[in-house]
Parts: C-alpha cells; sequence; structure tokens
C-alpha cells in the first residue's frame, strides 16, 4: 500500500507540495482502496502493530511538529490572558482546537491511559484482542517544566498526537459518575469562543448509540463541506465530539479524527456515500478506526477507547464481562460494544480470578 | 426506554385530541391539528421501526438502523416546525384583543390558552425521550469493578521536536 509523502517545505494553500494536494491524494483509490486497506490492516493486526499509517513517516513528523507547535505555544503562555496568534507553521483552527485542549489539560492536570493490547485471532477477518493493562503517560507540564521551555513531556505529547492522528477514540473523563471531583464538560467547550466561530453540528453518527445519534455531536472545523480538501488546509479535517450518554446525565466527552467529515443530510445517507462512507466501510469490515491519515484499533466499540484524566482517576474494569471497561457512558452492556472482538490478557484474567474469589 | 418514549409521546396524543387552538394566525398556511397528524404517523412508524431494531439480531440490524435513523430525522423536523407554529398560535391568542368576535370553531379568545402551552413542554418532552432511546441508555453501573494494572511511562523527547 503506497504511502502519500509530505515536503518539508509545504504549504497549507493549494499548489505544489501543500496540504491540499497531501490531503487529496490520501483519498485516491490507488492509497485508501479498500481491498489494500483492509489487507493492511489485518497485516498490522496480526503483527500487533498499534496503527497503519497511510502517510510516510516524513509526513507525520511535519504534522506532530505542526501540532506540538501550538501545543507548546499554548503551555508556555499560560495562564492565557489573552490568545496568542496563530503561531508560524501551524492552521488557525488547528491551532484552536490544540489551544483550546491544552488548556483543559493543563487546568485540569490531566495523563492519558492508552490499553495495551495482544493480537488473539480474527474472527470473520476482524481483529479480536486481549487488554493487558493500560499505560500511563501525563500530559501536562508542571510549573518547573513550563519554565524550562515545556518540553519534559514532549515524547508522551508525541505519543497522543500519533494516536490522535490515527484515529484513536479519545475519552475526556469529567463526569461526576467516575470522579469525586468532576470536571466541566469539554464538550460544552465547542459551544464556547474560541471553539465555537469554527464548529458546526454533525449530521450523525454510530458512536454511544445503538442507532445513530442525531445531531448531537460538534464537527470540526465547520468549513469542510465538500469531498475535497479546502485551501488553506488544516491537518485536523474531520474531529467529531460528542457526549458519552446524554446531555440529560452526568456524561463524558469523547472526541476522534475521522477519514473525512459526513457530507450531506439524513437524505442522502448521512454521507454513507462519498470519503466519509467509504471510510465507514472499511470501518465496518475491520471495526478499526479509520482517519484522514491512518487506521487503528483504539475504538471504544470494542472497549479500547484512550482516556485522558485527571491524575487520581484509574481505569476500571467489570468483573463479570471480560474486557468492558467502566466510565459514565458504558457502564452497562450496551449494545454496540462488540464484546466478541475483545478479551482478557493473563494479568486481567488472574485479577478477575482474584477479585470473584475473594 | 422503549416505553419511556412511547408513554411521552402517548401524552402528546391525548392532549392534541380535544384541543381549541384559537385564533387564525396570518401567514400560518398549514393548521396545527394536520400538522400533529402528520406527526403522529411519522412517530407510529418510527415506532415500528425502533421496536423491530430492538428485537432483530445484530447482522439484521443495520437496515433497520437507517430507517430509524430517516425516521428520527424526519419527526425532529417535524417537531420544529410544528414548535414553531404553536409559537405563534400562543403570541396570536395572546395579542387578540379580549372581546373581539371569534366563531366557536376558533376555540377561546383569550389571553393565553394553557392548553397550547402544555402541548409544546409535552412535545419536548416527548423528544427528550426520543433522544435517550437513540444514545442507548443512561450507562449506570452496579457491579463492582477491578482495576487494571497500570505502568506510568514517560516518552524521550521525539528527534523532531524543535524547541524555537
Amino acid at each position: 500500500m503506497p504511502q502519500v509523502d509530505l515536503s518539508p517545505n509545504y504549504t497549507f494553500t493549494a499548489g505544489q507540495n501543500s496540504v491540499p494536494s497531501f490531503v487529496d491524494a490520501l483519498f485516491t483509490p490507488r492509497v485508501r482502496g479498500a481491498a489494500g486497506f483492509e489487507t493492511a490492516i489485518g497485516t498490522a493486526a496480526a503483527a500487533d502493530e498499534e496503527d497503519v499509517m497511510l502517510v510516510t513517516d516524513q509526513a507525520l513528523q511535519l504534522m506532530q511538529q505542526s501540532l506540538w507547535t501550538s501545543w507548546n505555544t499554548t503551555v508556555t503562555n499560560l495562564p492565557p490572558a489573552i490568545m496568542p496568534a496563530t503561531p508560524a507553521g501551524t492552521q488557525l483552527t488547528d491551532w484552536v482546537f490544540i489551544y483550546a485542549l491544552v488548556n483543559y489539560i493543563q487546568a485540569h492536570s490531566l495523563a492519558m491511559w492508552v490499553p495495551d493490547i495482544s493480537f488473539v485471532s480474527m474472527i470473520r477477518g476482524v481483529p479480536a484482542y486481549a487488554l493487558n493493562k493500560y499505560s500511563k503517560f501525563r500530559l501536562y507540564h508542571s510549573q518547573t517544566e513550563i519554565a524550562g521551555g515545556g518540553t519534559a513531556q514532549a515524547g508522551n505529547v508525541a505519543k497522543f498526537l500519533r494516536l490522535f492522528l490515527s484515529g484513536a477514540h479519545v475519552v475526556v473523563i469529567h463526569s461526576a459518575d467516575d470522579l469525586r471531583n468532576p470536571l466541566p464538560s469539554f464538550y460544552d467547550l465547542f459551544g464556547q469562543a474560541p471553539l465555537q466561530t469554527h464548529s458546526s453540528t454533525a449530521i450523525g453518527h454510530s458512536h454511544y448509540t445503538s442507532t445513530v445519534a442525531l445531531r448531537t455531536g460538534w464537527a470540526y472545523p465547520a468549513n469542510i463541506t465538500t469531498d475535497s480538501a479546502p485551501s488553506p488546509c488544516p491537518f485536523i479535517c474531520a474531529l467529531l465530539v460528542d457526549r458519552t450518554a446524554s446531555r440529560f446525565s452526568d456524561y463524558n466527552t469523547f472526541f476522534q479524527l475521522e477519514g473525512w467529515p459526513g457530507i450531506g443530510s439524513v437524505w442522502t445517507g448521512f454521507g454513507a456515500k462519498g470519503r466519509h462512507g467509504a471510510d465507514y466501510a472499511t470501518h465496518q469490515a475491520t471495526k478499526w478506526n479509520i482517519s484522514t491519515y491512518g487506521a487503528t484499533p483504539f475504538s471504544e466499540k470494542r472497549g479500547l477507547p484512550i482516556f485522558l484524566a485527571p491524575e487520581p482517576w484509574q481505569p476500571l474494569f467489570h468483573v463479570e464481562n471480560i474486557a468492558r471497561p467502566v466510565y459514565y457512558g458504558a457502564d452497562t452492556p450496551q449494545k454496540w460494544l462488540m464484546q466478541q472482538y475483545m478479551t482478557a490478557g493473563t494479568d486481567l484474567t488472574k485479577r478477575m480470578l482474584t477479585s470473584k474469589a475473594e | 426506554m422503549y416505553d419511556d418514549q412511547k408513554a411521552e409521546w402517548d401524552k402528546v396524543w391525548e392532549l392534541g385530541k380535544s384541543l381549541k387552538f384559537g385564533v387564525t394566525v396570518k401567514g400560518v398556511t398549514t393548521e396545527i391539528r394536520g400538522m400533529l397528524d402528520k406527526l403522529k404517523s411519522a412517530v407510529t412508524s418510527w415506532q415500528q421501526f425502533v421496536a423491530a431494531y430492538n428485537a432483530a439480531k445484530p447482522d439484521a440490524q443495520e437496515p433497520l438502523q437507517r430507517k430509524v435513523s430517516a425516521g428520527a430525522e424526519a419527526i425532529q423536523t417535524q417537531l420544529g416546525a410544528l414548535t414553531s407554529a404553536l409559537d405563534k398560535q400562543i403570541a396570536a391568542n395572546k395579542s387578540t384583543p379580549l372581546g373581539q368576535f371569534q366563531l366557536p370553531q376558533d376555540g377561546p379568545a383569550v389571553t393565553a390558552n394553557p392548553g397550547l402551552t402544555a402541548l409544546a413542554g409535552q412535545l419536548a418532552a416527548a423528544g427528550t425521550a426520543m433522544e435517550i432511546e437513540m444514545m442507548g441508555g443512561d450507562g449506570g453501573g452496579s457491579d463492582a469493578p477491578i482495576s487494571l494494572p497500570v505502568e506510568e511511562e514517560t516518552l524521550p523527547p521525539p528527534d523532531w521536536l524543535k524547541t524555537s
């Protein structure tokens, strides 16, 4: 499967060596053909790889670097009395999202929890995994680290950015049901400045619902309304943000980078055609999440989300189900959880047996 | 959840049965009674799809899922139009001078029609119950969970890091 490259002297506006042409190249049949994509996912799964990237290492690094610039600019300008201007080498909407995310991470001292999984088998073409443990990566910088340039957690941030760019499902834990000291809603930030200006209502999506969640989520950025890259084009082209449960409950927030926004309306099938529709078909065949730049097994539908939460929080699992994470929105067995594709690794199994014996 | 939303919608139909709407509203070409009947038809059809979806095996759910979604979208659109018409009707009733001659079928010439306000409130409640049905529950759990092994890691800065 050919990977798309990006030149180090790229521009965000259309032209040779530009982000628009780089992004559009990712959606050509040569790169994103369903058969080749699905085969690559199967091969990566069997090799216990955490993602399949449609872009070269160089392109991935350039994207991480641009997003890191926004991250570091935010961290080194706290507290944000006035929002700094868009840093050089970044695009406005990328900058605004990272700025809002990093302010939230810093304000609430968030870390990231990543599942450690191992491939078990293919079930009718779908990779099934065992969950072994979680790894925790601190994402916020301390005051001392900020004084030193705010780069101490750059390795962890780079890990987050790779997971994010490959389409990992990220749950921000802020519910009163999960935390002794609940945090403000991350979802609500998209209805406020500076994110609101660049956010629109998502037509519909298939997360945390047995059917389709209609017009509850945010699509970010708002200015991508056709199946081609705009000019200038950001790196974050298809961010989906929504709640893990009804707005009338103590919900958490999730976000993930999708392949491309669903274009159209319910009458044209929620973007079931075009770029979004093609990616959804690949997702259905493999149960991997598909982003603009790659694919990842870290989907909530198989009980493998990435978590962002304040440090006292710990990931918990229910004992009567072999690998079902506990957080508000997924506590009870949900119709959308695909339990046949997840199991417990040896350590977790031992813990479950011990817990049951006690 | 299915029963909850059905109960809320049933209250809507009950409220709408014998409701008098009031004065003729300028600029409103569709009468509220007709909108309500059309909404009932759409909701009944949607509820049938939801029931079929809930009973279907996972492999058979996808085509039903699309029908449920399309139905819900149509209902949302109709709900928006109906709520807007109700708002106009309530406003028109309020602004009608007391004592103005009205035909009996126009309903009460009063400054407020509590039945209309109740209907608007019940429509909102039904919409909410429908949203909860679509969101797949509230997610509350009762059994004791266990913790997972967690290893804390700090990764080295990447090669591409530029601090300038």
